[in-house]
């Protein structure tokens, strides 16, 4: 059985067959996770929640070719979700980890990607991290291609600002 | 032309391809999630009847108890606890009065009509009774619903402040149903009562109707009143908190805000008291948060500490919900027409009749208020509602809890249009840091 159809099954309410579907793409969602979480156990928890809430509504699931798309769909509005409810609460400074040679690189990259407003960021890790193409972006953001062109410049413009400015910070 | 800015995103993807997949938690995980999504398919709804002042609801999983498996497992198999160990899991004070023995059992039964309820135990101090109670039913029980409890204590009725019960969904060939109601009271109940008898009426087979009278053994505990009386502001909002009374079930915090605030102070989402060693008591998660006195003094609920009588208390809270008070929802019932929403446009009217309102706020995830209170007509006269409900629902993509309802019942359409509706909770939000030493008296 290949994946559209094993999503058909599950979009019909196998249970089954929507197990082996989370199964499937459960690595895949454990590193969008973790790309916003930047936490194992954050991500695993997240990946539990998104299989409920996928479950719950796995009916509405119209094209069983696009499930993955789906589900990362699920995971980042969880992450970002997330992310803003934990910064409502007092937070616990997260500690880098040490001893890493491009800690510095990738604690420069993990914040400039957090200083972006939710909808660049999701563009960004679209089409970077998930490697998605333009259209398929399009079609998930529900918005002309064109469109996602220009906010994925001008969210790359802001990345670039932002590594600009650290760097002038950095030599003060 | 982001040449450098693509080649460290691509660093960083390079870094989460190579990332160890915990494949066995994962797994773990999709069955977890899977299970739960099959429980919480139900649509939460909660009913609140309210003669007095109107109480709404919160039923948010905002913190959650650590409860041992073990410990729920012994209290599971006390009789009729199963609802109770649902509660416990959101509340510390719940949980301390299993611990300390402060639950009776009791054994009171009723049968009419091939329906038997048995009462299985109460919690009563002197701010409220929690009872558990189960329904055994000879046919198939279509619709397990119990309404318009009332408690009566040595013959009289108690005055309810507003009263939360769980409503049981219909299942096919259901013969037997776990059920539970928190009743507030509206005056502090004498501490020397014995004797009480719990009326409630089923649904199905029109109506019928149980008496179930009990007495108790163990002495009622006597509330801990602490008078503050204290000032303090918040984004220039003056809020005076009056008291805080400590009882087994909760403790009560007594509030007033001043009448020159340019804003409605509506909840405290992180109300607490803190010990010495850091221990938090919060608001109360999944019952009645919050009411109002007739004189407009307002009661927040937190989880007790009763029984932990720490030496040191400190009041605290930092961000609460407050909305301009010219932001209103105001409806013409009898046209079937929105008048005004807040300007924000998260809030729409989704259904108008001269009995009923529904409404439908966009909350973005976990918010859990119902958010509607009391309704006043175009001469300032209050509307009577029979009760008030509240559900959410999930968004398009999946998101949970996207969508937060309320609806509100009217007791009858003789009242004056356009009606005003008043906000109980709503997300928009002022923060300050208020701290408030209690001692003891």
């Amino acid at each position: 059985m290949d994946e559209t159809e094993l999503a058909g099954r599950a979009a019909k309410g196998d249970p089954d067959a929507f197990l082996l579907l989370m199964e499937t793409h459960k690595a895949a969602l454990y590193r969008t996770a973790f790309a916003f979480l930047k936490n194992e156990h954050a991500s695993i928890e997240a990946v539990q929640e998104v299989t409920a809430r996928a479950y719950r509504s796995v009916r509405r699931l119209k094209n069983p070719e696009f499930a993955k798309t789906w589900l990362t769909r699920i995971m980042i509005n969880y992450c970002q979700d997330e992310l803003k409810r934990k910064g409502r609460e007092p937070s616990v400074d997260r500690l880098p980890d040490a001893g890493r040679t491009d800690r510095h690189d990738r604690l420069e990259i993990d914040e400039a990607l957090q200083s972006l407003p939710d909808e660049a960021r999701r563009l960004i890790h679209l089409k970077y991290f998930e490697e998605m193409k333009i259209r398929e972006i399009a079609e998930l953001e529900q918005i002309p291609e064109g469109t996602v062109k220009s906010r994925l410049y001008h969210s790359l413009r802001q990345l670039r600002e932002f590594f600009a400015g650290k760097g002038g910070n950095r030599d003060v | 032309m982001f040449e450098e800015e693509e080649k460290k995103l691509a660093a960083q993807r390079e870094e989460l391809a190579n990332l160890e997949i915990p494949e066995e938690a994962l797994s773990h995980a999709i069955h977890a999630g899977m299970d739960r999504s099959k429980r919480n398919t139900r649509r939460i709804r909660r009913s609140v009847l309210s003669l007095a002042a109107v109480a709404v609801l919160l039923f948010a999983f905002i913190t959650s108890v650590r409860v041992s498996p073990a410990f729920a497992r012994a209290v599971s198999s006390l009789p009729g606890m199963a609802a109770i160990v649902e509660m416990i899991q959101h509340d510390k004070g719940m949980k301390a009065i299993i611990d300390n023995e402060y639950y009776e059992e009791v054994d009171a039964t009723a049968s009419d009509g091939g329906m038997t309820v048995t009462l299985n135990g109460v919690i009563v101090d002197q701010s409220g009774m929690v009872l558990s109670f189960t329904v055994d039913s000879a046919t198939e029980m279509k619709d397990p619903l119990f309404e318009t409890p009332e408690i009566y204590a040595d013959g009289q009725l108690i005055e309810p402040r507003g009263i939360v019960w769980n409503d049981p969904l219909p299942e096919d060939n259901k013969h037997t149903s776990e059920q539970m109601i928190d009743y507030h009271f509206a005056e502090p109940l004498p501490a020397g009562t014995r004797n009480f008898e719990l009326r409630i009426q089923s649904r199905e087979g029109s109506g019928r109707n149980f008496s179930l009278p009990f007495s108790i053994e163990k002495p009622i505990a006597q509330g801990k009143v602490f008078d503050l009386d204290q000032t303090v502001t918040v984004a220039g909002q003056k809020i005076i908190i009056r008291s805080i009374t400590v009882h087994p079930l909760r403790a009560e915090v007594a509030v007033d805000f001043d009448e020159h605030n340019t804003m409605d102070i509506l909840q405290f989402e992180d109300m607490r008291i803190v010990d010495g060693k850091g221990e938090t008591w919060s608001s109360i998660t999944n019952g009645m948060s919050a009411t109002e006195e007739e004189d407009g003094t307002q009661i927040y609920f937190l989880q007790s500490n009763y029984f932990e009588q720490p030496d040191l208390m400190i009041f605290r809270m930092n961000q609460m919900q407050a909305i301009d008070k010219d932001e209103k929802l105001i409806v013409d019932t009898r046209l079937g027409k929105v008048l005004q929403t807040p300007s924000d446009g998260k809030l729409e009217v989704t259904e108008i009749d001269p009995l009923r309102i529904e409404t439908k706020l966009k909350t973005g995830g976990e918010f859990g208020y119902g958010y509607l209170t009391d309704v006043t007509d175009a001469d300032g006269k209050p509307v009577d509602l029979t009760s008030a409900g509240m559900w959410s629902e999930e968004g398009e993509d999946g998101e949970e809890k996207a969508y937060t309802y309320n609806d509100l019942n009217f007791a009858d359409a003789d009242y004056k249009n356009p009606v005003t509706i008043r906000f109980f909770a709503y997300p928009n939000y002022i923060k300050g840091d208020v701290t408030i030493r209690i001692d003891r008296p």
